[in-house]
């Protein structure tokens, strides 16, 4: 394990809540993991106390095994072996491009040949060859996020840690930047966390992904685990859009009784027959299907380019206490169904996904 | 768009009286340097030179003013640099490292603004009679480094405070010591307010009058504004002879204000707008 945090605590003097409460994590070497979640979860408390920018109230923290906070011991930041490319990038605005990259390499034993070796390679690696003597004022957003990474890689961390590095940049750059950056990462073989709120960004760019929530971990996985099966009400709704559901679990352990009447769920649960669970089903994975048991009229439709986000209005059974149940599902653009048309749906078992209890 | 046409015309109207007003007591002294006592006297004060005559400035230099002139860029200059190296210093201190009495240090030296001069000259007298530095133009040095900390800590504090605090965790992450984060990243970023402490200051010594009159008696050791106070009692009604004192040491002064009123011009309004 590259990074084990064992109970961490961590709460701010002006705040009520903690913001980081009882964090359990280890970080296998050669991962690239993604803290998701809300502004305010905590995530980035938790990449900074890794780095040792801030000390948290109870817990320990282990690089590489060795442990760096906890039990009154403390290592400073600079011992830690790791980088961080910074929200803004923190650049330093009166040092050209290789300055800002030889900053890090300044109290390290290695002769001045060494450093310009280094130096060289890691602007190769960044693609930011011929750009080494301008300022990160002349740069674009894209370039100069280069030079922050080149800056947090130039040490040879164990661990590089980027704090929602693509937040600042336009939507085209941003898809291109985390292609960019996830190859730069892949191919310097460093261990790597990203923090951002952005679901899609997260399931795009790591192996593993840490949803948080008020200072908690709601679930890792991998990303087609957070995205698929959902563990809370939280993680479905945030993680892409979700219908939730409360029901009950049939005799059989694969149905499950909704206001939506009976439904087929998957079976990896160990719910017991007649537990109340709230269950999630992805709008994409509701079908318009002439013969599904699933009656409703379309309250409204929002063109989305690649879709229609349709609001669908199911009556319900009759022992619920509201008569209606809205879904939300996906059409394609090219359907042409009218505000007020009646539809028949239909859920795959397999997208029935049971939450909590 | 008539309204629009307006006003830039007031506008320009208004920015043209002012530059006559603040302009207009720099050409009148420069003007009357070029004149002789006698023309002076004879010719109203408005009118031209008959003719450009340098012989005042001629006088000036043989009268000592390059000594005078020597002695005050060394007091200020040392001050300016001693100023910038403390100030910086303490700001950096105030800002960016965590203690308890950080605020209070900064009142104590903000405190210091509101000491009127006059009430420091006879303990500042006698501190520098006693320490046995009176009459001596080291002895000026210390006087206004202390009378100009307080403004240059408060400018500094405001500049620091707005560099944000991620420049310093990347440099921390780096390795860097809290010296090589103050030498290499904070003072190089604070780079217009110093430059604003350092003009404000340096204006302020060059033409400092009280602390010299008190603190120096040798005529080879005065300042600038010492040997202009000497010209009126040494010519009497010379004034031309005043005004060619009042422009040779003005000249240095507004030469570093036009090389550097961008970078001072930024450090006093640091903060105030979004970049």
């Amino acid at each position: 394990m590259i990074i084990n945090l064992k109970n961490i605590l961590k709460t701010y003097p002006e705040c009520e809540s903690p913001a980081l409460n009882n964090i359990n994590l280890s970080i296998k070497s050669g991962e690239i993991i993604t803290l998701l979640g809300p502004s305010g979860c905590g995530k980035t408390t938790l990449l900074r106390l890794i780095a040792g920018l801030e000390k948290p109230d109870q817990g320990e923290i282990y690089i590489k095994n060795n442990q760096v906070t906890g039990n009154q011991i403390w290592v400073p930041p600079e011992k830690r072996e790791v980088g961080m490319v910074f929200q803004d990038f923190a650049l330093f605005p009166h040092l050209n491009v290789q300055q800002n990259i030889a900053f890090a390499l300044q109290n390290m034993k290695i002769s001045e040949e060494q450093k310009k070796n280094k130096i060289n390679s890691i602007i190769k690696l960044v693609g930011l060859s011929g750009l080494s003597s301008q300022n990160p004022a002349d740069l674009s957003g894209g370039q100069q996020q280069r030079v922050a990474l080149a800056r947090a890689l130039i040490q040879d961390p164990l661990l590089v840690m980027l704090d929602e590095p693509f937040n600042n940049l336009d939507m085209n750059l941003r898809s291109k930047m985390q292609k960019e950056i996830t190859n730069i990462i892949h191919k310097s073989g460093t261990t790597a966390v990203f923090v951002t709120h952005n679901q899609k960004e997260a399931l795009s760019i790591s192996n593993k992904v840490i949803v948080m929530d008020k200072g908690q971990i709601e679930q890792k996985g991998t990303p087609r685990q957070i995205y698929e099966k959902p563990k809370t009400k939280f993680v479905a709704s945030f993680v892409g859009q979700s219908n939730i559901l409360s029901g009950t679990i049939g005799k059989e352990k694969n149905t499950v009784i909704t206001p939506l009447g009976r439904l087929s769920c998957r079976t990896d649960h160990n719910k017991k027959p007649g537990t109340r669970v709230d269950l999630s089903i992805k709008p994409e994975d509701i079908k318009i299907n002439s013969s599904g048991s699933i009656q409703g009229t379309i309250l409204s439709q929002k063109y989305k380019g690649q879709y229609v986000e349709a609001v669908i209005s199911i009556k319900t059974s009759s022992n619920t206490k509201s008569p209606n149940k809205n879904l939300n599902i996906y059409l394609t653009p090219d359907d042409s169904y009218k505000k007020g048309d009646k539809l028949s749906l239909s859920i795959p078992p397999k997208n029935v996904n049971i939450i909590s209890s | 768009m008539l309204l629009g046409k307006i006003t830039i015309f007031l506008k320009y109207i208004f920015c043209l009286v002012w530059l006559v007003i603040a302009g207009y007591p720099f050409i009148f002294v420069f003007n009357t340097s070029l004149k002789e006592r006698r023309e002076f006297f004879t010719t109203s004060v408005w009118s031209s030179p008959e003719s450009w005559q340098f012989q005042n400035y001629i006088e000036a230099v043989k009268a000592g003013f390059l000594r005078y002139f020597l002695n005050t860029g060394f007091v200020t200059f040392s001050a300016v640099i001693l100023i910038v190296i403390i100030a910086a210093m303490a700001s950096y201190v105030i800002t960016r490292i965590e203690f308890k009495y950080s605020n209070l240090v900064f009142l104590i030296f903000v405190a210091g603004m509101m000491i009127p001069i006059h009430s420091t000259l006879i303990p500042v007298y006698r501190v520098t009679r006693t320490i046995g530095l009176y009459n001596t133009l080291t002895g000026l040095i210390g006087p206004y480094v202390a009378f100009g900390l307080p403004i240059s800590v408060f400018i500094l504090t405001g500049f620091m405070r707005d560099i944000p605090p991620q420049m310093e965790e990347a440099a921390i992450i780096d390795g860097a010591s809290k010296f090589q984060i103050f030498t290499k990243i904070i003072f190089p970023l604070s780079r217009p307010a110093i430059f604003t402490v350092a003009i404000y200051n340096l204006v302020i010594f060059w033409n400092e009058f009280v602390y010299a009159l008190i603190l120096i008696s040798s005529p080879g050791k005065w300042n600038i504004t010492l040997g202009l106070w000497n010209f009126q009692g040494r010519y009497g009604t010379n004034i031309p002879m005043v005004m060619t004192g009042v422009i040779i040491s003005a000249v240095p002064v507004i030469i570093l204000y036009l090389f550097f009123q961008d970078q001072v011009i930024r450090g006093m309004t640091a903060g105030a707008l979004k970049e």
